[in-house]
């Protein structure tokens, strides 16, 4: 739940170094980035969001903007983060998408049913997107971001992010409905 | 990839509009939507992002945030007075100086080489949109550039210069617009070679980085953006940028930041981009030499840096820097070699 109109006071207060306002940026943010982390094949979310949380915290003095951007920023901070570790990982995020990547969002999935749908197809449909519509549609679902900041966030054209969730959106559907006709 | 139909698929290509899918994201899907189906799958993505940290985590944080921020702040104040000032708080006045003068000795509009000072965020924040903006992103060579910045991000500055030497073999494999960039490579891969040992000095890999970020901007604002940038003053500028990353090489002298504001750039002396200078303590390196016929301008021993004077790149001015010549791609043989795997 975004701070609204408190959120120049809390930055403020951040900035000067006041507890109550970090802990208030941390309480808003500290879900979806980790969820964020978590659905794009994070093997240690909470890790990276703590690392991103503490770089945020030593570059607040030379963020300027409105909530809207601190979001965009600290979800820059994270996807960046998310590029090393995946590098790290001799991953390289820029090749097509994995087959199967075991981290799933969430971690542990509880298979219940949804109106005829499962947790546990949506998130295999959900796998089998390209890397790039992954991301995109997490950084608008989870994140909560608009496309221009979704924009920022991967580096890319705002076209090419509305592409990327229309494909991701298409191809999700087309996988559901393989696995409903084939059940 | 699909098994519908190829006419079905096109009619929901057709059908699915950009409004139909922002209200689907945004959890409210349109009443009679051909996406509705899938509003299942938002709920269960957006339900990731709910869980709340607890109490005992955001105390943590919050209190070691804070922590990080007092701390910062008194080396700031601290540091305004004397050399323990902040290196990346120095990049935005660097950066304007920077800018200020390509457009002073280039000619360029303001627009083509503008950074959003506005932009919220870091310095490299301004590379993000700058990425976006020209839409390279989608080719490999913005591929390259994008894993320059992630680089620099780090601090491996000098992997972040082997990626921008493959950007530009990407970008000339793609076919764009970057002509006359031999002397731009030589003097990319000179600072490459010239900042590998450089890394084990905290000091000197942050300025180093700040340089190469610098570069990465200027890249990302011109490579392959159709804005009047001709291929010679393109890879001039390129150049120039890469040669102050040499020049940063060794440095061990405090950074007087004040020393550097915008203005400067607007005397009647204009030197190259305002870029932290270097001292070389006896680098020794002959790279520079040849490199630095750029433009005319060069890299003079007099562009203010006070501690810049007889390093190898101020040496090479006697070769061809006079007047506003144009590069003469000489420097070739003084290319190190290239390396290309990060």
């Amino acid at each position: 739940m975004p701070l609204g109109e408190g959120f120049d006071a809390a930055l403020g207060a951040a900035k000067e170094g006041a507890d109550w306002a970090w802990a208030a940026l941390y309480r808003d943010l500290a879900g979806p980035v980790t969820g964020y982390l978590a659905s794009r094949g994070s093997r240690e979310p909470e890790d990276l969001a703590a690392e991103t949380f503490l770089q945020v915290a030593r570059n607040v003095h030379t963020f300027d903007g409105d909530e809207g951007a601190f979001r965009s920023w600290v979800f820059v901070i994270a996807h960046r983060r998310l590029i090393d570790a995946r590098r790290a990982h001799g991953r390289r995020p820029d090749l097509v998408t994995l087959p199967e990547d075991d981290a799933r969002p969430g971690g542990n999935v509880e298979v219940e049913a949804v109106d005829q749908l499962v947790t546990a197809e949506l998130i295999d449909a959900f796998e089998k997107l390209t890397e790039d519509q992954r991301d995109v549609l997490a950084l608008r679902i989870i994140a909560n971001l608009t496309i221009e900041e979704t924009a920022n966030v991967v580096g890319k054209r705002i076209g090419a992010v509305k592409a990327a969730q229309r494909r991701g959106l298409i191809a999700l559907r087309a996988h559901l409905d393989v696995e409903r006709v084939t059940r | 990839m699909s098994p519908l139909s190829d006419y079905e698929d096109e009619m929901f290509r057709a059908t699915m509009a950009d409004r139909e899918i922002e209200q689907l994201l945004s959890g409210v899907p349109a009443e009679d939507g051909v996406l509705n189906d899938l509003a299942p799958f938002v709920d269960m993505l957006r339900s990731q992002g709910m869980r709340a940290p607890s109490d005992a985590a955001v105390d943590s944080f919050a209190a070691e945030a804070a922590a990080i921020v007092l701390a910062g702040r008194s080396t700031r104040v601290a540091g305004s007075a004397s050399r323990s000032r902040s290196r990346r708080s120095l990049l935005r006045p660097q950066l304007a100086a920077v800018l200020a003068t390509i457009v002073l000795l280039t000619g360029m509009t303001g627009v083509a080489v503008a950074a959003d000072p506005a932009a919220p965020g870091d310095t490299l924040y301004g590379l993000d949109r700058a990425l976006e903006e020209i839409g390279i992103g989608a080719g490999k060579a913005g591929e390259r550039l994008e894993e320059a910045h992630t680089l620099v991000a780090d601090g491996q500055a000098q992997l972040a210069l082997e990626h921008v030497t493959e950007a530009f073999d990407e970008a000339e494999k793609e076919g764009d617009e970057v002509a006359d960039l031999q002397d731009a490579r030589v003097a990319i891969s000179d600072a490459a070679a010239m900042i590998v040992d450089a890394n084990e000095d905290s000091d000197n890999a942050a300025i180093m980085q700040g340089n190469v970020a610098l570069l990465l901007e200027y890249l990302s604002n011109n490579l392959g953006k159709d804005v009047g940038v001709d291929g010679r003053e393109f890879g001039q500028g390129v150049a120039e940028l890469a040669r102050n990353i040499s020049k940063s090489d060794d440095t061990d002298e405090p950074v007087n930041d004040t020393s550097v504001p915008p203005e400067d750039t607007e005397s009647d002396d204009p030197g190259p981009p305002e870029v932290i200078p270097g001292n070389p303590g006896g680098s020794g390196n002959g790279n520079g030499n040849g490199n630095s016929g750029g433009n005319g301008n060069g890299n003079s021993g007099g562009n203010g840096s006070g501690n810049s004077g007889g390093n190898g790149n101020g040496n090479g001015n006697g070769g061809n820097s006079g007047g506003n010549g144009p590069p003469d791609g000489s420097p070739s043989e003084t290319a190190p070699g290239r390396g290309n795997q990060p």
